[in-house]
């Protein structure tokens, strides 16, 4: 078994050292003035696994502020929602968190 | 009238009229001649861009995604010309020909200038290309309902 070692002090590190992890990103979907209600709603619960009312909330919130964040995670996992999102239809975008 | 899509035993029946069917034909020319990005509205032209602050990472995006999202969409025209005469549709035919209207409507949209909500109730200014957003929208609001039930 191995005894617990004390680390060594480093300096702190610099932001774009920081692992992704720790900087997740978030994908927004924004309003548009063509894709039905009931689509974007079915298109959340299609694509992330959201209840009819997570997946209701969000599309309000797409139409009445403009844009909602609808996941997060990995630089990789996003991209591969916004994608998906893309496929559907709708308008997605990347930030970080 | 009956709704021209229904739900049945894991399956979506097509009941289209003529006129319904008729239009749906005109489906995948119509959203192969699309690109949304070549002026008109801005939810049109920006909606390609992901990294919006970061070229570089955008161009990668691009390259990495671009050739999957073309095959993606003609695979969905070839689901829906392989099966339009069809009467039944499996899920996931059915959830192309979702997604080809879907596209349809966002192309005659931005080629009709249409820049916010409210259009729907516009009037005096109806057109053909006005007519068939509405009617596609009334086709793409049925299915979904069709295809939202599988999902319960």
């Amino acid at each position: 078994m191995n005894r617990p070692v004390a680390p060594d002090r480093v300096d702190r590190p610099d932001v774009d050292d920081v692992p992704e992890v720790e900087m997740p990103w978030q994908v927004i979907v924004w309003n548009d003035p063509v894709n039905l209600m009931s689509y974007v709603v079915y298109v959340f619960r299609r694509l992330f696994g959201y209840s009819t009312e997570e997946a209701t909330r969000l599309m309000l919130a797409v139409h009445h502020e403009g844009r909602a964040v609808v996941s997060s995670g990995s630089l990789e996992k996003s991209e591969l929602d916004c994608y998906r999102l893309h496929h559907f239809g709708l308008w997605a975008t990347l930030e970080r968190s | 009238m009956r709704d021209p899509f229904r739900l049945r035993g894991g399956m979506v029946e097509v009941r289209l009229a003529d006129a319904e069917r008729e239009l749906l034909r005109a489906i995948p020319d119509l959203t192969e001649g699309i690109r949304l990005d070549d002026g008109g509205p801005s939810w049109a032209t920006e909606r390609g861009t992901v990294h919006r602050s970061d070229p570089r990472s955008e161009r990668r995006y691009q390259e990495l995604t671009g050739g999957m999202l073309d095959d993606a969409r003609r695979t969905d025209r070839r689901l829906f010309r392989d099966s339009l005469e069809r009467e039944v549709l499996t899920l996931p035919e059915a959830e192309a020909w979702m997604r080809l209207i879907g596209g349809a409507r966002l192309g005659l949209a931005a080629r009709l200038g249409i820049e916010e909500d409210g259009w729907e109730g516009r009037a005096g200014d109806e057109t053909l290309e006005l007519s068939m957003l509405r009617l596609l929208g009334y086709l793409q609001e049925t299915l979904i309902s069709e295809l939202a039930a599988a999902l319960d």
